[in-house]
């Protein structure tokens, strides 16, 4: 083959590729670096979007910040979302992917699927379920006055408030990231778990020595997704509490919405989504470095 | 070409199209779509009704009414076409969007005179108040002393389509059981009330009645909306309608805000601060009282419960300090305003103004606030309700209603501030809710010093709303 021939089927071969590409760069483009730069551009400006007055207050809508407490909520908050949300939605997904896995075949994917319901129910349907499950009349209420003379005010309390949330949420994702880590399971070859069980090695000693180890980079994913899905809480917090009390239960989203839809300071919005993206990024890369670490210790 | 690349093309360009197809608008691409349309001797007029069903299906008839007359605005037929406003994810933010991406109608309802005040400061809406057929819509409603209180500015943006006198509802068996006979008035007969309710509270827990106010919303800065109900209500009353915010600067008297915030704390730890799913519609209602909602007249009946001292509840004035104070209240009230955009055309403007003259015009303003009434049970703005024979069947059949006009003749709006949300919310935050959180403490009738409370809340509404 000539080199020139060689060239035309490389061009080809590249103009095909970039025609495949196309619209996803388009897509990318439109939906994401254009929103992108208008977003840093309407941070520095004092704009409500309806006005034709664009006053450019530079770094002032960032600085500001600082002094918000909703805003240093929401960021403190992050975190306290991501430890309980990542620690309960590994060890369910675990618990839940170890039991279906043990499951006689003919049952694993119904069983699986049953798990995954709770992801696909719409997270308005299950909060306002849950706001009835904790109203002052429900049976539940009613049962606990009338047995136990207990009256609790379940979203006025800092502590469950925020506690019925991290549960909502991990009942939600569970079931989920389960079917991850169901599949990794599935995959490890019989001959090391048969291995493995000749050597004496079973219940909590294989699970810690063989299976986890052989699951690792599935567990890394999970945890990536589950540290990721904290900082996106929006749905139950809005629903149930407001974000209260005393922003106990807030998020960056939330905060975002009140700012740029309620209180129409959409600059302000902008300067905390940016704020928020920072947030994200450094964090999951924070993870994503220690898992690296962890995989690499076992091989990976 | 190819058949490889042909391909290639065609699965790229069906991938495209459905990436574009998320950018529609939603209308038709037909010539009389959207607000461009004002060709082949047709102008589209669009015009927003609020999100519920009864006011799309009520301003849906009033289109189609319209629409038959064949009305022309420069020699081209105007079609009304109605829809409900989206909520994305609220009205008004339905209506920033809008507004910022050129699908804007030619008007809608549902504006409130804060929100209409944000618009205006926006340059987003039209000043009315020197157009005739407002002038004319004013007269005919008789209520040229009423739209003075929705003045922004001095100037006219909204035309006021109904109001809710927000006031107290009370459980009128459980008046009845601690031997109340009168609907409290003033801030003494609540005294009175909740005395009786003290030394009764085994008797009226017996019957189910284990709180007194019902207010979860007091723990909730974050529902701004609220201070309207609990806050701006029972303050009119008390301070005799001292406005709140006036042209940039807290006028909210200090005395009239203490005394609002200690009417609230005399409840003490008898506030119901959890959420009641059934709260009225419940056998026994648990609660003595809580803020009114007229809106719920028809489920209430549909429900099954009757109204007055003898049924089970009954509506109530906002307390005044002493007898003859006159009862001020907050006017849950939105009106019309009439969108000021590139993408609404003259014709189009012209076009909902013919809309707007026709329904609220001399010929059928009357029949069109009756329709409304009937259809959704709430007062329409206007001067004639409980003498005007229009009305009176509505008004025989909801008996609450004629209190409630009675109560209408005393609402006062929102105030105009396009930093209303921050303000209400500091108020929340840095003064009621915090003294709301001291007075669960008490008894009933130990209402704690609201006094710091209140100057925190000034100060923080100050810097909030950047007020003088």
């Amino acid at each position: 083959m000539t080199e020139k021939t060689i060239s035309k089927k490389r061009y080809r071969d590249n103009l095909t590729g970039w025609l495949l590409n196309v619209p996803y760069l388009v897509y990318t483009v439109i939906f994401f670096l254009i929103p992108l730069v208008w977003a840093v551009w309407l941070s520095t400006m004092n704009w409500n979007l309806m006005s034709p007055d664009k006053i450019f207050v530079g770094i002032q809508n960032f600085t500001g910040m600082l002094k918000n407490p909703k805003v240093i909520a929401s960021f403190f908050n992050a975190f306290r979302y991501l430890v309980p949300i990542v620690i309960l939605c590994f060890l369910f997904g675990l618990f839940l992917s170890l039991l279906i896995s043990s499951l006689p075949d003919r049952i694993k994917g119904v069983t699986a699927v049953l798990f995954f319901i709770p992801y696909l129910t719409s997270g308005v349907a299950t909060s306002v379920i849950v706001r009835y499950f904790f109203s002052y009349n429900s049976s539940f209420n009613d049962f606990l006055r009338g047995h136990f003379n207990l009256d609790v005010s379940w979203f006025q309390n800092p502590t469950t408030a925020f506690w019925i949330i991290v549960v909502l949420i991990v009942w939600k994702m569970s079931g989920y990231y389960a079917l991850f880590l169901l599949s990794a399971i599935e995959g490890i070859d019989s001959s090391v778990t048969e291995a493995a069980a000749i050597d004496g090695s079973t219940g909590f000693h294989r699970l810690t020595h063989i299976t986890l180890p052989m699951i690792l980079p599935t567990l890394t994913t999970v945890v990536v997704l589950a540290a990721g899905l904290a900082f996106g809480i929006y749905t139950e917090p809005y629903l149930l509490t407001g974000g209260g009390p005393n922003n106990a239960t807030t998020t960056w989203l939330l905060e975002i919405y009140n700012t740029s839809f309620t209180s129409f300071r959409s600059g302000e919005g902008a300067a905390m989504a940016i704020a928020n993206a920072v947030q994200i990024f450094v964090t999951i890369q924070l993870i994503t470095v220690v898992m690296n670490k962890l995989n690499r210790k076992f091989g990976y | 070409m190819s058949k490889k690349k042909l391909g290639c093309l065609i699965l790229a360009g069906a991938m495209m199209a459905s990436v574009f197809a998320g950018c529609s608008n939603g209308t038709s691409s037909g010539s009389q779509s959207g607000n461009s349309a004002a060709t082949g001797g047709t102008v589209t007029v669009k015009f927003w009704s609020a999100p519920q069903k009864v006011q799309y299906a009520f301003w849906s008839a009033k289109a189609k009414a319209f629409n038959a007359t064949k009305a022309t605005v420069n020699g081209k037929t105007i079609t009304v076409t109605v829809q409900q406003m989206p909520e994305s994810p609220s009205s008004e933010a339905g209506i920033q969007n809008a507004i910022v991406t050129g699908t804007i109608p030619a008007a809608s309802e549902n504006i409130s005179r804060s929100f209409a005040s944000t618009l205006a400061t926006s340059g987003a809406v039209y000043d009315l108040q020197d157009e005739q057929w407002f002038k004319d819509a004013v007269a005919t409603k008789q209520i040229e002393k009423t739209i003075a209180g929705w003045a922004i500015n001095s100037k006219q943006y909204v035309l006021p389509e109904y109001v809710n006198p927000m006031t107290w509802q009370w459980n009128a068996k459980a008046l009845k059981a601690l031997g109340i006979t009168k609907v409290p008035q003033t801030v003494d007969d609540l005294d009175a009330v909740l005395k009786a309710f003290t030394e009764n509270k085994s008797k009226m827990s017996a019957i189910g009645v284990t709180h007194t106010l019902y207010r979860p919303a007091l723990l909730h800065p974050e529902q701004w909306w609220e201070r309207w109900f609990d806050f701006q209500g029972p303050y009119m009353a008390l301070s005799q309608k001292t406005s709140w915010v006036d042209d940039g600067k807290l006028t909210l008297d200090r005395q009239g805000a203490i005394d609002t915030f200690e009417l609230l704390g005399k409840f003490g730890n008898t506030i119901q601060t959890n959420e009641v799913t059934d709260l009225w519609t419940a056998k026994n209602p648990s609660i003595l009282l809580s803020v009114s909602s007229p809106w719920d007249i028809q489920t209430l009946s549909e429900a099954g419960k009757t109204y007055g001292l003898d049924g089970d509840y009954v509506f109530g004035p906002s307390l005044v300090k002493k007898s003859g104070d006159k009862a001020y209240n907050f006017g849950d009230s939105k009106g019309i305003v009439l969108y000021k955009n590139s993408s609404v055309s003259d014709d189009q403007h012209q076009g909902v103004i013919e809309f707007l003259k026709w329904v609220y015009g001399k010929d059928n303003c009357t029949q069109t606030d009756a329709d409304w009434l009937k259809a959704t049970t709430m007062l329409p703005v206007r001067g004639d309700i409980a003498t005007n024979s229009a009305f009176a069947d509505q008004l025989k059949k909801y008996p609450e209603l004629k209190d409630l006009v009675e109560y209408s003749a005393y609402s006062v709006p929102c105030m105009a501030s396009d930093k209303m949300t921050d303000i209400q919310t500091a108020l929340t935050e840095s003064g009621l809710t915090p003294y709301i959180q001291e007075a669960l403490k008490q008894k009933p009738l130990n209402a704690p010093d609201a006094s710091k409370s209140v100057d925190s809340a000034f100060s923080a509404m100050k810097s909030a709303g950047g007020l003088s």
